[in-house]
């Protein structure tokens, strides 16, 4: 059997590209944990670590090979079998939604036509991973952890789905290469950043309370509950529930990439005026493509993934009722005026156009 | 299309065991997740049967939104466990109780099943092109076909939110 | 219906965010406080009956460590007390180098108080900025001292050793050097670490919305409990040990006393120890000017080797970093103390914590218990 019939085989493809989307969760969850730790480093005035690596770049290895040696701790009291798998089901959600990430032109596993509700989907189950551990650890802090976690995804889950309803409008499509390609027939300023603008800060907001990421980290605040529902793990349990934080992290920034600023989409080197076709112009093709669109996707999501660092070193914690008032009575009428908003710009530039009018440019936008 | 039977077997099984445990569980958090865990496998039927949609919709609001209000529910309430006390039911009670319930529930949904099954319109053969249900046809269906419907589903719901929240002011008051 | 349970919570002594070991137990309906308790002790070292077998100088280095974030002032009150029993005159540049010093040290505990505050509300940067500007005291502090953080620098009548060569500086010492002369630490605490602090937090809209509304302490309240410093000038009352009963040469520094509104919540308590520490760096300034002006080596006046005070009590009321820092110091005329009384106002502070938290989130807790600024080491002694 050749490599082609292999490929022709249902389950051949989806274990070469499951794998690959495992390895590229891993290997970005290992650049990003770095990343934040120098980037917190950075800011506070310190050097972050210097000693595993230049740079300190060995010190994730040798952090996750000191977690997995630890014993394995299962306190006495616990849910024996919703502790031994409430990581296991955490991470069930963070992988699963690069399946309909587009990495580059071709570069997508499953082109879903529903990505966007596929997306929403498969979050859900964070909560349920996030009640297992926090019921199954038998810990009042687990639990209260968990409590939290319940209440602020559920909230925000509706107004990060809202938030990005506009971009499913604009593009007239659910699908993540649709929506890819419909901005990549108008430039720079054709990104759903600038007509979406209040969407992209509703989706940061939201994505950052969905994620647990400081400011809105009440389920893990240190201060007041411990460690939240993670509290009573140890060893590598606790690797993966780290792991998965930032496997979410970056999931949420690729989407965010994805829907906002134009995902793969990116001039190459072949784009420069004059001297690039000449220089350059071996570097196309479908192949060349691909690497390049990988390339500005890694990008933007990496610029997305420094901004949330950012973040998170900056401010400090809400409080959970403040987190409900921003979700509900601030985000969530934003991103339902966005869509409000994104109606009325598509239909008067679809009108306007039409009749030559100068005032289309004010609708220039949202066409 | 042995592999085909094959996972809609594993996934049949693992709806009815987990759709059984949500009964029999005695912790009621397990009940939830097993529910939990019988929507998923639902959904993976509809996705043998390339219902992208309707999957993604029963993972979103089953699994998902239902679940967790349920957990929620769980969680503010002080019911912990269902315990029946030994002294009153023994074993064989127990079983003929429940037995005698799954049995009438059994019928009745079987009989509802046989009447849409030979009585209305469904198609009773497989449809050629299974991709029908795309989310635009959702969506032009749901706002010109059954537009009353749906608006009024969406004022029922309202009613219900503003009830809810209407039975929790007054128990801080 | 089911009425929701209550859940009794329980907080420290190994908590992050208790600041010690601090226990405190907490009723919660959901995530509301409906009754909160402080269970201390857990520090405690005996340090009054401790003082009872050792001579007078020898207890200067036990007060560093009540309140060990606040070493200078602990000594400056222990030395005013014996001082005020025995009649001691302490030479004019002594004193100036105690206020520099107490004031610095001042500065520095609302340093790591306010830091500690933010890291609990979730600001990590917050309080590691705080480290790094202490970090910068405590380097001037250990050229003048040898010590970092427990200085037993004063001692009866004056200070041990007069300041180092070239640790004043001059006014015009900026950033670059505030980690080597106090007029450098003084500008650049001045003019980048104040702003700094008001833009990171101050000014920010999350940190406004957890503290403003908090645990608001009316003044009565306040004053009925005991409470001083910091906390009780947040509440709206005017009272400064150092101004309403001036003691050491306070009376010649020109400052105010900043206070908060009539109901001083967490925002209240922290923006009074921003202040404070304005205050603070413009009486140093006032002392350095003295300082540099009035060279001499005079430090310490000569006292018998054993020290044996009168027979008689007294009690000195200071302006400890937390508040009132009272020592009553009762002599039967031997070489050691027959009793040392101190009050910690720390201990008095955490007293309001049953006040101040029913009815809050149990967030809220972490802002309180960092608004009122509590070192176990003082509540407990």
């Amino acid at each position: 059997m050749s490599l082609a019939d292999l490929w022709a085989q249902h389950w051949f493809r989806a274990f070469v590209t499951g794998s690959l989307v495992l390895v590229f969760a891993l290997g970005n969850f290992y650049i990003t944990l770095w990343l934040e730790r120098k980037e917190s480093a950075w800011i506070q005035n310190r050097l972050g670590p210097m000693r595993a690596g230049p740079q300190g770049l060995l010190q994730v290895l040798a952090d996750l090979f000191k977690l997995l040696q630890k014993e394995d701790i299962v306190p006495r009291n616990v849910d024996r079998i919703l502790f031994l798998i409430a990581p296991f089901v955490a991470h069930i959600p963070a992988l699963l939604i690069f399946l309909v990430v587009p990495f580059g032109p071709n570069l997508v596993v499953a082109d879903y036509d529903i990505g966007i509700i596929m997306i929403a989907a498969v979050t859900s189950y964070a909560v349920i991973a996030t009640f297992i551990a926090g019921w199954g650890s038998n810990n009042k802090y687990s639990l209260l952890g968990a409590m939290r976690g319940a209440a602020q995804m559920i909230s925000y889950e509706v107004t990060l789905v809202m938030s990005v309803i506009g971009v499913a409008m604009m593009a007239g499509s659910l699908k993540l290469s649709d929506i890819v390609l419909a901005q990549a027939e108008r430039g720079v300023l054709g990104w759903y950043l600038f007509p979406q603008f209040i969407g992209f800060i509703v989706y940061l907001i939201a994505s950052l309370a969905e994620l647990n990421r400081a400011p809105f980290d009440l389920m893990e605040a240190e201060s007041e509950l411990v460690a939240g529902y993670h509290t009573e793990y140890s060893g590598f349990r606790f690797a993966i529930f780290l792991l998965v934080e930032y496997v979410h992290m970056i999931a949420w920034s690729a989407i965010a990439a994805t829907l906002f600023l134009g995902g793969w989409v990116g001039p190459t080197p072949a784009d420069i005026p004059v001297i690039g076709p000449r220089l350059f112009g071996w570097m196309t093709g479908p192949v060349w493509d691909n690497i390049w669109g990988f390339c500005w996707f890694l990008f933007k999501t990496y610029l997305l993934i420094f901004i949330v660092i950012w973040i998170r070193w900056t401010f400090p914690r809400v409080r959970i009722d403040q987190l409900m008032d921003l979700g509900w009575k601030f985000l969530l009428p934003v991103s339902l005026f966005n869509i409000f908003l994104t109606g009325v710009m598509k239909y008067g530039w679809n009108v306007l156009a039409e009749s030559g009018s100068p005032l289309r440019w004010l609708f220039w936008l949202w066409r | 299309m042995t592999a085909q039977y094959l996972s809609f077997g594993v996934l049949a099984l693992v709806t009815l065991w987990s759709a059984y445990k949500v009964v029999t569980a005695r912790l009621i958090t397990h009940a939830a997740l097993w529910m939990a865990l019988s929507f998923t496998s639902v959904s993976g039927i509809f996705l043998m049967l390339q219902q992208e949609f309707i999957a993604a919709l029963q993972v979103l609001i089953y699994a998902g939104a239902i679940t967790t209000m349920i957990i929620f529910a769980i969680m503010l309430s002080s019911i912990r466990e269902i315990r029946v006390e030994p002294q009153q039911q023994t074993f064989g009670q127990r079983i003929r109780a429940s037995g005698l319930l799954a049995v009438v529930v059994g019928l009745v949904f079987a009989a509802f099943m046989t009447y849409v099954y030979y009585v209305s319109e469904i198609p009773k053969e497989a449809v050629p092109d299974p991709g029908l249900l795309t989310v635009r046809q959702v969506g032009a269906t749901l706002f010109t076909r059954f537009t009353v419907p749906f608006e009024v589903a969406s004022i029922l719901l309202l009613l219900a939110m503003i009830g809810a929240i209407i039975l929790t002011a007054k128990e801080t008051e | 219906m089911e009425q929701t349970r209550e859940l009794l919570i329980n907080m420290g002594p190994q908590h992050p965010s208790t600041h010690g070991v601090l226990r405190v137990l907490l009723k919660l309906d959901g995530e509301t406080i409906t009754w909160a308790e402080p269970d201390i002790g857990y520090l405690h070292r005996c340090f009054e009956k401790l003082s009872e077998s050792k001579t007078y100088p020898q207890v200067i280095p036990y007060t560093d460590r009540t309140d060990y974030l606040s070493a200078i002032t602990n000594e400056h009150a222990f030395c005013l007390a014996v001082e005020k029993l025995m009649g001691i005159e302490v030479p004019e540049r002594a004193e100036y180098i105690r206020v520099m010093m107490a004031e610095l040290q001042r500065i520095c505990s609302h340093l790591l108080g306010l830091g500690a505050m933010a890291l609990d509300l979730g600001a990590v940067t917050g309080f590691l900025y705080a480290w790094r500007d202490r970090e910068k005291i405590y380097s001037l502090f250990e050229r003048i001292t040898g010590g970092r953080m427990l200085y037993n620098y004063l001692r009866i009548g004056g200070v041990r050793n007069d300041l180092p060569e070239g640790i004043i500086g001059t006014p015009r010492d900026g950033r670059d050097k505030a980690d080597k002369t106090i007029w450098g630490f003084i500008n650049y605490f001045e003019s980048y670490v104040l702003p700094e602090w008001d833009d990171l937090l101050t000014n920010n809209r999350i940190f406004q919305w957890r503290t403003q509304g908090v645990a608001p302490l009316p003044s009565e309240v306040a004053i009925a409990y005991g409470a001083s410093g910091p906390v009780l000038r947040a509440s709206g009352v005017k009272w400064d040990l150092r101004k309403n009963v001036p003691y050491s040469i306070y009376d010649r520094f020109e400052f105010d006393i900043p206070v908060g509104k009539e109901n001083g919540d967490c925002f209240d308590r922290w923006v009074v120890r921003v202040e404070e520490m304005r205050q603070s760096a413009r009486i140093v300034k006032q002392a350095l000017q003295w300082l540099a002006e009035n060279p001499g080596d005079y430090i310490a006046p000569k006292l018998p080797r054993v020290l044996k005070p009168p027979k008689g009590e007294v009690y000195i009321r200071y302006e400890g970093s937390r508040g009132e820092v009272g020592v009553h110091l009762v002599s039967d005329g031997s070489a050691n103390p027959y009793k040392v009384k101190w009050r910690s106002p720390c201990f008095t502070h955490l007293q309001l914590l049953p006040v101040l938290a029913p009815g809050h989130k149990l967030a809220d807790m972490i802002a309180i218990i960092g608004s009122i600024d509590i070192v176990l080491g003082e509540v407990d002694r």
